[in-house]
């Protein structure tokens, strides 16, 4: 691109952070495009692994930017740009997959309150299951438990971060997330270890 | 390192996953042009208006008539008359 500062300078990659603020400080679009090119193609996907159709997932992508643009300036630099943009869309998607099907509310506070009945599963018996089979079993969770996984795994948020981002409190996303693990583990068991007991 | 296939997965779906149209990009830039025009318009002509409103209030007409009172060059004038106004 003729006019990206990006090009024009010839120092090392400027941060994410430091793009938010010179932004900020001179409005000059071309580092917003800088950030847009960035993300973009990640946000994409995650759009399309959430929503499972690339129209819409290109459709959630331009309202997920436009809604970082206009939130920019309230970014408080808390956390990194990644993680609060991916809060950005793991919010979006799991919204937009509530409306669709008119669901009360995908996080919803239901689990929550009730006891906690299911055990603590290890983290390594789900990061080391087959990524096609992990790819299966994340479609057949409820989509509010493959984000929280996803958050949490894929995408390295802490807690704390998870919790800002679906505006939970920090005790409740780590129960959301064990059950998540267990309901993940209790798929993987009935598709592929049919014999065993969990 | 303990093996994490999220993160495969991710790879995965990323090399995967058909490119982001450039429309998207022109759609989000010209949206994020417009709303820079509107706030810019906002800041700038919103305290008119309300300055505006405030005249047809009843108000003082706008905030350059105070301003004009508080002017340091009227200031100094008023500073130069004696406390009781001109004695000529």
């Amino acid at each position: 691109m003729p006019g990206d500062p990006e090009r024009k300078k010839s120092g090392p990659k400027r941060s994410d952070s430091e793009l938010v603020q010179l932004y900020l400080r001179t409005r000059e679009s071309a580092y917003f495009t800088m950030l847009y090119r960035r993300y973009s193609t990640k946000v994409f996907s995650k759009c399309i692994s959430l929503l499972r159709d690339e129209g819409q997932a290109q459709d959630a992508t331009q309202d997920i930017f436009i809604k970082v643009y206009t939130n920019l300036a309230k970014f408080s630099e808390r956390s990194k740009f990644s993680t609060w943009l991916y809060s950005v869309t793991y919010n979006y998607c799991i919204d937009y997959i509530r409306r669709k099907k008119k669901l009360k509310n995908v996080f919803s506070d239901e689990m929550e309150s009730a006891p906690d009945m299911v055990e603590e599963v290890d983290d390594s018996e789900l990061l080391e299951i087959e990524v096609e089979r992990l790819k299966v079993i994340l479609d057949r969770i409820p989509p509010g438990d493959k984000a929280v996984l996803l958050m949490k795994y894929q995408d390295d948020m802490s807690i704390r971060d998870i919790a800002e981002g679906l505006d939970k409190t920090e005790s409740a996303i780590k129960m959301k997330l064990k059950r998540a693990k267990h309901k993940a583990l209790l798929v993987y068991e009935g598709l592929y270890k049919k014999n065993s007991v969990l | 390192m303990p093996t994490n296939n999220f993160k495969k997965l991710m790879e995965e779906e990323q090399e995967q996953s058909p490119q982001v149209p450039p429309s998207i990009e022109r759609e989000v830039m010209g949206s994020a042009r417009t709303i820079r025009l509107m706030s810019d318009m906002v800041e700038l002509y919103l305290p008119r208006l309300f300055n505006i409103f405030v005249a047809m209030l009843g108000g003082n007409r706008d905030s350059d008539h105070a301003n004009k009172r508080n002017r340091p060059s009227a200031r100094g004038n008023n500073a130069e008359q004696p406390p009781g106004g001109p004695t000529s």
